[in-house]
């Protein structure tokens, strides 16, 4: 579990690193209707040079990405397989008993692995260049122009940013609570299907009623501190656009047409 | 049951970027019977040093003995349930453990887990509230009815009823009035010497580590750098200073006292008793030389 | 003449469902620049005292005034910027995911422009010396740190009043020292008023004055002597005397011919010596 990336930050001064989240939500956004437009070799070929160009300059290293993506290969490797035997086009390859195994079905195998592999890649390199809070910022700016509608955007961004503040601290208090009652008996790995429910319920009912109570004293707090809304209120943390996010934006227009004059 | 602990260590997160050293070249023994107070700043070990002594962390290296029990890092011990009902620790604001619907059932939850019989956990129960400061009354309640303190006391209550042979306190005082923190201190004190209740202490009051412990144990970044019994650590109150602990008030007067008075006074006093003796001796002294 | 920062007038509150009033009409005034110790055990009332003081309860009767200015529907806003609040739980009062995060959350809720707030959000974190730790997250800073974050966030308003609402009871030795010197330091800098809410005897030692809360009304209030002369009628209602008072008292008891009760080490060390010289 610890070597999963999916939703880590790595920091980092890269180029990707300094973008503006918001560049980098809609270049996310879009990749994933883009990907669909490839549908050959040569559409695929381009489609890989531009998202490990991304991870290039992102100075991720490589390996780490691989590794961290270890039990999503095996999501991979599955449909590959289903592709790979429930396609009978094409020439016919191999045959082994009833087993056959066709061109169109290699291709295709490999073309929806592709094409998952590099969503994923862009999906995790935002979340790996970007800190959850630029995210919520990301998302808050994004999504302003819904405020005219009286969608509550300020309202979800904060519940956002203060769950993400919390995330560490209800670790550490789940942590705190379980070893408290493991010391008064309680076996979180093992026992019967009656002891886990208890085991559970004695970590729950504790870790719930302090969150409450935590909630009940963070807004008081925040009323004390003038808090009354998203109304006339300034924003510390700045989003700036720049010359690479305009350039990214960019280049994903370019990517988009260059698939769509290659493919098939 | 005695407590040992041989050259052990502790790392979290081995072999990974946020390895951190807790523990190194711990040696310790705990008499059985005895009253130990462990003393240290936060973040010197003493948390990890008290989740060894019943097996909720296992050394990297070393070994713990509790009584028959040898805990190493050499395979994940099973059995730890008779060693966990011997040891009870009250963790740091222990109140945020309690869950069950009555203050009764959530006492039990212990005894019960550990295999004593529901009639006989109740009893035990009834029995301890008067000892930890509570009316009969609060048995049927929600424990989340109560004041903070209150919770407070179930929670030990709930501790307390597992029989441990060996009791640990993770800064019971912490958060309480001084006249909750006097009643509790005192509680657990009554317990060590009626029960014989091995009391080990983790504590930043150098006035109570003085006042009841027969042992202390100072920590400082991850290993033990003094014991000795109150008068052996508080005699030379600079290793303390040295490195940011406090003293107790008694010997920081002795000390004022001695500067102004340009004397050594021999015992380190730690109580006011024995300061307004010292104090006697020093005027004595002098009608003697008057005479 | 110093002004009156604070001045409350019959005051009584009564949390809803239950009997009795945990605060009875209790008048009391604070100066400005003064240093308030208020004391009492836990469910005297001085925490909802504090509450009260910047409208997060409403008194059922009676009158608050910060700076002549009336506690009301209408001024609530303007007096929480003038009145900050530390509580007690370093964990639950911080709300931005970075330390510079937190001390700006007060300044974004009162529309400060942003050139402006990054000014005052520096200048907060330097007087609390936290500037090591702009970026820090909040699960890696010690309770003491996070609570001077908290006083940080409350100076970057430009507050007259600071209360402390049992706000270092949660911390250890090194942590309650850190909050009390970043509290001490800012009193020297700027004319500030303070009101602890406190058990803690050093705090209530070093106050200009205490009030002693006892079951929702004010038993006594003096300056810290004075109130310590009260001795068992204080510990009678569960709180505390310092070490020197009592040891004051055990002198006397054993005929030392002490003056007076003394509330620091020196004090006592000096009156003894002088006695001894007499003789």
């Amino acid at each position: 579990m610890n070597s999963m990336i999916i939703g880590k930050y790595v920091p980092g001064t890269s180029i990707v690193h300094r973008m503006d989240p918001r560049s980098k939500l809609i270049m996310v956004f879009f990749y994933v209707f883009i990907v669909f437009l490839a549908n050959n070799v040569e559409t695929y070929a381009v489609l890989m040079i531009f998202t490990f160009s991304l991870i290039l300059l992102s100075r991720i290293p490589l390996s780490f990405i691989i590794r961290g993506l270890k039990p999503i290969f095996l999501v991979i490797l599955f449909t590959f397989l289903l592709h790979l035997f429930m396609t009978k086009e094409g020439e016919l390859l191999y045959r082994l008993g009833w087993f056959e195994i066709y061109e169109q079905g290699v291709k295709q195998g490999v073309f929806i692995s592709l094409r998952f592999l590099s969503l994923i890649i862009v999906t995790t390199l935002l979340t790996l260049t970007t800190t959850p809070i630029e995210v919520t910022d990301g998302v808050e700016s994004l999504l302003s122009p819904l405020k005219k509608f009286n969608m509550p955007i300020h309202e979800l961004a904060l519940m956002m940013s203060i769950s993400l503040r919390f995330i560490p601290t209800l670790m550490e208090e789940t942590d705190k609570i379980m070893k408290a009652q493991t010391a008064r008996g309680v076996d979180f790995s093992g026992g019967s299907f009656q002891e886990r429910i208890k085991a559970i319920v004695s970590l729950l009912v504790p870790l719930f009623i302090n969150s409450f109570k935590r909630a009940e004293e963070l807004a008081t707090a925040m009323e004390a501190r003038g808090y009354r809304g998203g109304e006339g209120r300034t924003k510390f943390r700045l989003l700036t656009w720049k010359t690479a996010d305009t350039a990214l934006i960019v280049s994903l227009i370019l990517l988009a047409i260059i698939l769509f004059i290659l493919r098939s | 049951m005695d407590i040992v602990f041989k050259d052990v260590e502790h790392r979290y997160h081995t072999n990974t970027p946020f390895e951190r050293r807790a523990l190194y070249n711990m040696n310790l023994s705990i008499a059985s019977g005895s009253y130990v107070a462990i003393i240290g700043h936060t973040g010197s070990g003493k948390s990890t040093l008290l989740q060894h002594l019943n097996g909720l962390l296992q050394p990297t290296n070393g070994t713990v003995h509790i009584g028959d029990q040898i805990i190493t890092n050499a395979k994940k011990p099973k059995h730890l349930k008779p060693l966990r009902k011997k040891v009870g620790i009250v963790f740091q604001f222990p109140e945020h453990q309690l869950f069950e619907e009555t203050v009764e059932k959530d006492i039990c939850f212990g005894p019960v887990n550990f295999g004593i019989p529901e009639e006989q956990a109740k009893k035990m129960a009834r029995e301890l509230l008067p000892l930890v400061g509570l009316p009969e009354e609060v048995l049927t309640k929600s424990p989340f009815e109560l004041s903070g303190g209150q919770m407070r006391r179930v929670a030990i209550a709930g501790v307390l009823a597992m029989e441990p042979e060996v009791i640990v306190l993770d800064e019971p005082t912490a958060g309480l009035d001084p006249q909750g923190r006097k009643e509790i201190m005192e509680m657990f004190y009554r317990l060590h010497q009626e029960k014989k209740l091995t009391t080990i202490l983790v504590t930043h009051s150098m006035e109570d580590a003085a006042k009841y412990a027969d042992e202390i144990v100072v920590m400082h970044r991850g290993t033990v750098v003094k014991t000795g019994t109150p008068k052996e650590i508080f005699r030379e109150p600079n290793t303390l200073l040295e490195i940011g602990l406090d003293v107790p008030e008694t010997i920081l007067f002795q000390k004022k006292l001695e500067e102004k008075f340009g004397v050594t006074i021999d015992s380190p006093c730690l109580t006011m008793e024995e300061i307004v003796e010292e104090a006697k001796k020093l005027f004595a002294k002098v009608r003697k030389n008057d005479e | 003449m110093r002004e009156i920062a604070v001045s409350v007038e019959n005051v009584s509150f009564k949390y809803p469902n239950e009997a009795n009033y945990a605060v009875k009409n209790v008048s009391f005034y604070v100066q400005e620049g003064e240093w308030l110790a208020i004391v009492g055990h836990n469910g005297s009332g001085k925490s909802t005292i504090a509450k009260l003081l910047n409208g997060l309860l409403r008194p059922e009767s009676g009158v608050i005034k910060i700076f002549s200015t009336e506690l009301n529907e209408t001024t609530i806003w303007e007096i929480r910027k003038r009145v900050g609040m530390v509580f007690q739980n370093p964990d639950n009062q911080f709300v931005g995911t970075t330390v510079q995060d937190d001390v700006a959350f007060g300044l974004e809720n009162n529309g400060v422009p942003r050139d402006e707030m990054v000014e005052r959000v520096d200048e907060a974190i330097r007087l609390v010396k936290m500037e090591e730790f702009l970026e820090q997250e909040p699960h890696h800073l010690s309770g003491g740190q996070k609570q001077r974050v908290a006083i940080a966030g409350i100076i970057a308003l430009q507050p007259d009043i600071i209360i402390l609402d049992e706000a270092t009871s949660m911390l250890d030795p090194k942590g309650r020292n850190e909050v009390l010197e970043t509290v001490r330091d800012l009193k020297k800098k700027q004319k500030i008023t303070v009101i602890s809410i406190t058990h803690d005897l050093e705090e209530v030692v070093k106050a200009d004055r205490v009030i002693v809360m006892n079951k929702g009304e004010v038993l006594t209030q003096g300056t810290p002597e004075e109130i310590f002369l009260l001795g068992e009628q204080l510990e009678k209602i569960g709180l505390d005397l310092p070490f020197t008072v009592k040891l004051s008292n055990e002198l006397k008891g054993a005929g030392f011919p002490l003056t007076t009760d003394h509330l620091t080490a020196e004090g006592l060390v000096e009156e003894l010596w002088t006695l001894y010289s007499k003789m």
